[in-house]
């Protein structure tokens, strides 16, 4: 269901990982919106975030969200610093209203 | 097989011959009187076959099969009655060959079966109904016809079987069920293979009107995954999935820029026109362009999807929240089953928290998962000192709620002495947010790990991020990999509660020392003595978390770690310490034995 992540180097590992780590209608959802997810992980990764990983894991509205919304929530923090953060602990992405 | 068939065939026949004589039975008996009279006065053949009139042969002759041989035989026994005519009047008789002795003596026989036959046919003509005899001929048709005998005709066969051959049921009915088997189960195996036949011809002309119908969206069905391609195998009404296609094709393919495969595939499988109008019209109200909520809200289109929105429409309502801000911030919440989201809205009225404030900045807590988080964060918590109704004030930031290692974030703060600030705050959750973003800035600027001395998040992916620091001074004494007991403890969820302390102090009395050793001085009932009794430890000038020093070694010994190399573990566990603090601990570790008292030990202290 959720093996086009790999297109983003999330190993087989991770998705059996993420297959028992999340919902089952989380799951349904990133297959279901999987050129969504696509579309705002690769901005992402392109952005430069290494922890696609632990966006999909913990942070899976991430995924859900519209990518120019996303665009507008990032520009309003220091990029280097959004960075440091994603880069670090994907649990502080809250703290910056993410 | 042919036995069998052959057998039932004639006792089916003979069956209804007898049913249709029934009407002529005085006609039967009246011939087998004549019959019988005839063999009483047979006794000198040659002779007395002048007795045997026209009719009577032409009666008997009837049962020889075929009827070349009726004719034959009625010739050669009408030539003989000829000659007997002319001895009868002559002195020199002319002599029968063998040949025609042998004639003479199968007419004997002959006319003795007719009689036999004849008595058969006037005992069972009465016992039979046009009922019984429908059956009869149903079953004589099924044979004709070569259709399939029913368990009914089994039935059916049997009495028969018993009716007309009494004597001989059982060995008749073994020979007619041998053929009766046999011919259903050759019969069976052709029909499978004919239905195969058939089944394969229309499933390949199915698969080829839906790969029709799929590719006119611009999908390729080919490339499609085994999965989706069952999916659409499934469908069983092809006119209103055709119908559906068209207008998906007409109205709704192009409201969207890039082909949203998946979001299409799911349309056409799980939704219709009725259903995708219904959701353009609710939400052309909010200006929400179709493609966003096809890209990001798919399962909306779906009549469960829908069915849910308008459940949790009146909890929106309720709440006062903005449905555009919801579907900025977390679309999905729209479908989510309704009884789970007024689950997880009484666990947060119950502990006065403000549910419109969730549903706008922190919808992901409200996912599938989300009231696990926040039932475990408010556990930590109370766990850490914290009263939970009053922890979030009056402009209350709830994000620690859907923290992943709000514990570990809590034990940092412990061990950095600021314990004390955040619960003597009028504001406890405002004061440990904005520590936290301190500590993230703080961390930024100087290159170094948030929330780690050294032992990394768990799936941090850069292993070249310049703040990471190598805890390695502690392998040398341990001897064990310590990264992978870092990863262990990372993973493990648990959480800690007195009543699991109390359990490890019982169990292991070294952890019973430790707790009576190294807890802060403050003897006082005073709220901020009894808090740092709670939640700390105090080695030398270092605070190290208490909470976390249980857990890790939990976790340790369930892992068979010796007591003291957990201990120590434990202790040091995502600790930044000086080399003297370090020191001290080694040495408070080292010099604990379970057989000292607590004067002795409280003395190393």
């Amino acid at each position: 269901m959720i093996n086009y992540l790999k297109q983003l180097n999330i190993t087989e590992e991770q998705i059996a990982k993420l297959n028992s780590f999340l919902h089952p209608e989380i799951l349904e959802n990133l297959s279901l919106m999987q050129n969504n997810v696509m579309e705002v992980l690769s901005f992402l990764k392109e952005f430069g975030v290494k922890n696609i990983f632990d966006i999909v894991k913990f942070r899976p509205d991430i995924c859900f969200k519209n990518k120019d919304d996303l665009i507008k929530d990032l520009t309003v923090f220091d990029k280097e610093l959004l960075l440091f953060v994603f880069n670090n602990d994907i649990d502080d992405l809250i703290n910056f209203n993410i | 097989m042919l036995k069998g068939k052959k057998l039932l065939l004639e006792i089916i026949n003979n069956a209804l011959l007898a049913y249709q004589s029934g009407s002529n039975e005085q006609q039967i008996a009246f011939n087998n009187t004549e019959l019988k009279a005839f063999l009483s006065t047979y006794k000198n053949p040659p002779e007395d076959i002048i007795n045997l009139s026209d009719e009577m042969l032409k009666n008997i002759t009837e049962f020889i099969d075929p009827i070349e041989e009726q004719k034959k035989f009625s010739a050669t026994i009408k030539y003989l009655r000829g000659i007997a005519e002319l001895n009868k009047n002559k002195e020199e008789k002319m002599l029968f060959n063998e040949q025609q002795k042998i004639k003479l003596i199968a007419l004997e026989e002959l006319i003795k079966n007719v009689i036999q036959h004849n008595e058969y046919l006037i005992e069972h003509s009465k016992t039979r109904s046009e009922k019984e005899i429908n059956k009869y001929r149903k079953i004589l048709s099924k044979i004709q016809n070569e259709e399939i005998f029913t368990a009914k005709d089994y039935d059916v066969v049997e009495n028969i079987i018993h009716n007309e051959t009494p004597n001989d049921a059982e060995s008749n009915l073994d020979l007619i069920y041998t053929y009766m088997n046999e011919f259903n189960a050759r019969k069976l195996q052709n029909k499978k293979e004919d239905q195969k036949e058939i089944k394969e011809v229309s499933k390949n002309d199915r698969t080829v009107i839906i790969k029709e119908i799929v590719n006119s969206l611009g999908i390729n069905y080919d490339t499609l995954n085994m999965q989706v391609k069952l999916k659409f195998l499934g469908i069983k009404d092809l006119e209103s999935f055709s119908n559906l296609a068209k207008f998906l094709k007409e109205e709704i393919v192009n409201k969207i820029d890039s082909p949203n495969i998946t979001g299409l595939i799911y349309l056409l499988t799980n939704s219709n026109k009725n259903l995708i109008d219904e959701v353009i019209t609710e939400f052309e109200k909010s200006s929400i362009e179709f493609k966003k909520l096809l890209n990001t809200g798919t399962t909306i289109f779906s009549e469960k999807g829908l069915k849910n929105f308008k459940n949790n429409k009146e909890i929106f309502v309720k709440y006062q929240v903005s449905l555009k801000k919801l579907i900025r911030n977390n679309i999905t919440i729209l479908t989510t089953d309704p009884d789970y989201l007024k689950s997880i809205i009484r666990l947060l009225e119950e502990k006065n928290i403000n549910v419109t404030t969730i549903f706008e900045r922190i919808p992901f807590l409200l996912e599938p998962k989300g009231q696990n988080l926040i039932e475990k964060n408010l556990k930590i918590l109370d766990m850490y000192g914290f009263d939970v109704n009053t922890f979030f004030g009056e402009n209350p930031i709830y994000t620690i709620l859907g923290s992943w290692n709000l514990a570990s974030k809590l034990d940092f703060f412990i061990e950095v002495g600021l314990n004390e600030q955040i619960h003597k705050s009028n504001d406890p959750g405002l004061e440990l947010k904005n520590l936290i973003t301190k500590r993230i800035y703080y961390a930024y600027k100087n290159n170094y790990g948030v929330w780690t001395n050294g032992s990394q998040y768990l799936s941090k992916q850069d292993e070249s991020l310049p703040f990471e620091i190598t805890r390695v001074s502690v392998p040398k004494i341990l001897k064990v990999e310590n990264e992978e007991y870092d990863q262990i403890i990372l993973k493990n969820d648990f959480l800690i509660t007195e009543e699991i302390i109390e359990q490890i102090k019982k169990d292991y009395p070294i952890m019973h020392l430790i707790d009576e050793a190294y807890r802060a001085a403050i003897y006082t009932e005073a709220p901020v003595g009894i808090l740092k009794r709670k939640t700390e430890y105090v080695f030398g000038t270092q605070i190290i978390s208490r909470l976390k020093v249980f857990k890790v070694f939990k976790i340790l010994i369930d892992l068979n770690l010796d007591e003291k190399e957990a201990l120590f573990f434990a202790i040091t566990y995502n600790t930044i310490l000086e080399p003297h603090e370090y020191d001290f601990i080694n040495d408070a570790v080292s010099k604990i034995e379970i057989g000292d008292n607590y004067d002795q030990l409280l003395k190393t202290a």
